[in-house]
């Protein structure tokens, strides 16, 4: 096993005052305290968002964008400024190119749906991978289904990397878009992100990169990137449920039709015909999760804050958790890509991962067990299902020391 | 808490019984979506009785055993006295109050589960097959 030496000890001395910050995490489950490895699902709230969305409820709660009273106008300026935050966070060139979505999934539903509708025909293609979540797989089949267009999906190696040299040979002049994750929700692999994007330019296909397991563990900037579209979620990266974010280029959103058609995406209605309004707000119609965007800012706050901390900490943890498991008999840790963040799959031997997953929750210990959403990547691996733990800003090396630890028990039971 | 995974339980995730070799009778798989956990039952009707019930398929201690289980259980009953056995266990594992499972013999096992919703499913994936086996 790695000697806790390599874990960065100034930041690792901060933990105790971070996991303070989580209210969640300091309970007892099944009589045992709480070790959360589980927050590639979603992340743990700290005080300041829990207090922030109160505090919205509790003294600005008002509609936005519509009023000319004082809380409309209070609601609407923190939702602004929230639009601004990401964009400073995501490095966008404007807070118009920051739509608020319900989350990641909707955030690709839109581009599929509106993208789809103009620039997307019966015999064009759309460039996935094997590495997806479905909520990068299935809306595209269904724009294949509503516009006769052919679905391409990039392969990858046994270890889990995606096949480049394949990816060149999928591209051609009816390539419409390509849709990658950022990060492999399942494995963890980090995708060559900027070659894929430069390949895809360079056959004159924008990108649209799902981040949503990215976004927690790196800085992104969507200008060095050059990304035409980024969706990410508000609930992995320590804010609520409800809200997440789609970047895209002032260029691409101004020539796509609106998603959802209702109040304050319009600038009037008659009913010869409506006039959309401009962005951001044509792709936000009816009334938008307030409180969600107000917990999103201070969540950006929170993550930037301790971001540069949190990045070494969490490869020196990686690095503890890969050698810490695999010393485990009967463990094996599935896939071995060239960079992982986040996301660390395993299985033991003779074991389902549910009833891992059922063994180590008796232990206090929250991890996931399933296809992770990533059905058509578990075949490709021949898995029906995996373990995984993923990190967050609060995990210590403690918390991987009581998963290995209550790794004999589910041997002792199943073995 | 009860013990979910008691001994009769494990015996039958190691050694299932009537399983693998479904033979040339009706058959019908289901697929458990959270896990793609999945169960092929197959049935051998004589005499308007399951002389043979088999299975096969993947799936976690829970769905296997319970489809080990099923398969003990329901042998030699007709088609409606294994509904009824069906039926019994989904009021055990459902019901508001916890259920006097007396009557399930072996099959009493299963109700654990009743403290683990999250896994109910794995339960009752091969019972919903059974459904659509005798509904053929």
């Amino acid at each position: 096993m790695n000697a806790p030496a390599s874990i960065p000890t100034t930041a690792a001395a901060k933990l105790p005052a971070i996991r303070e910050q989580f209210p969640t995490l300091a309970q007892t489950v099944h009589g045992k305290p709480l070790v959360y490895l589980d927050n590639a699902a979603t992340t743990q709230k700290p005080w300041c968002v829990i207090n922030a969305i109160a505090a919205y409820y509790e003294h600005d709660n008002s509609n936005v964008h519509r009023g000319v009273h004082a809380l409309s106008q209070r609601a609407t300026a923190a939702c602004e400024a929230v639009r601004d935050k990401v964009r400073a966070f995501v490095n966008a060139a404007e807070p118009a190119e920051i739509l608020f979505t319900s989350g990641t999934t909707e955030a690709i539903n839109l581009v599929a749906s509106s993208y789809g509708a103009n620039a997307v025909g019966s015999g064009d293609e759309i460039v996935i991978s094997t590495l997806e979540h479905h909520s990068n797989i299935v809306p595209w089949q269904l724009l294949c289904e509503r516009s006769g267009a052919i679905l391409r999906v990039i392969p990858i190696s046994d270890d889990g990397d995606l096949d480049l040299d394949a990816y060149r040979g999928l591209l051609n002049k009816r390539t419409r878009l390509v849709a990658v994750g950022h990060v492999c929700n399942a494995l963890g692999t980090v995708n060559p992100i900027h070659e894929i994007i430069d390949l895809a330019h360079g056959n004159g296909t924008p990108v649209l990169v799902d981040g949503a397991q990215a976004i927690p563990h790196m800085p992104v900037d969507v200008q060095a990137l050059d990304c035409d579209f980024y969706a990410f979620s508000g609930h992995k990266v320590y804010g609520p449920t409800g809200i997440g974010v789609l970047y895209g280029k002032r260029r691409l959103l101004d020539a796509m039709p609106p998603y959802q058609g209702g109040g304050d995406m319009i600038s009037s209605v008659r009913f010869e015909g409506t006039t959309y309004n401009e962005l951001p707000y044509k792709f936000e119609a009816g009334t938008p999760n307030i409180a969600g965007a107000v917990g999103l800012g201070t969540a950006v706050d929170f993550l930037q804050t301790h971001l540069p901390e949190f990045i070494p900490l969490e490869a020196a943890l990686m690095e503890y958790a890969e050698s810490a498991l695999a010393a485990v008999d009967g463990v094996t840790i599935v896939g071995a890509p060239q960079q992982r963040v986040g996301a660390l799959s395993f299985l033991i031997d003779n074991v389902h991962p549910h009833d891992i997953g059922t063994v180590v929750d008796l232990q206090g210990i929250a991890i996931r067990a399933g296809h992770h959403c990533a059905q058509p990547l578990m075949e490709r691996l021949g898995l029906a299902s995996t373990a995984r733990v993923s990190f967050g800003i609060y995990n210590t090396t403690a918390d991987i020391d009581r998963l290995t630890a209550a790794i004999p028990e589910v041997v002792r039971i199943f073995g | 808490m009860g013990d979910l995974y008691q001994d009769i339980l494990l015996d039958h995730h190691r050694n299932p019984r009537h399983f693998g070799e479904l033979g040339g009778g009706p058959t019908v798989e289901r697929k458990n979506p959270l896990c793609g956990d999945a169960i092929r039952l197959a049935m051998d009707p004589a005499d308007n009785r399951i002389c043979d019930l088999r299975f096969d398929g993947h799936g976690c201690a829970l769905s296997i055993a319970s489809a080990s289980l099923m398969c003990c259980a329901l042998r030699d009953k007709d088609a409606g006295a294994a509904r009824a056995v069906a039926a019994e266990l989904m009021t055990a594992l459902t019901a508001k109050e916890p259920p006097d499972a007396a009557g399930l013999g072996e099959l009493a096992c299963l109700t654990t589960v009743r403290d683990f919703p999250m896994r109910l499913n794995c339960v009752t994936l091969p019972w919903t097959a059974l459904d659509e086996l005798l509904g053929k």
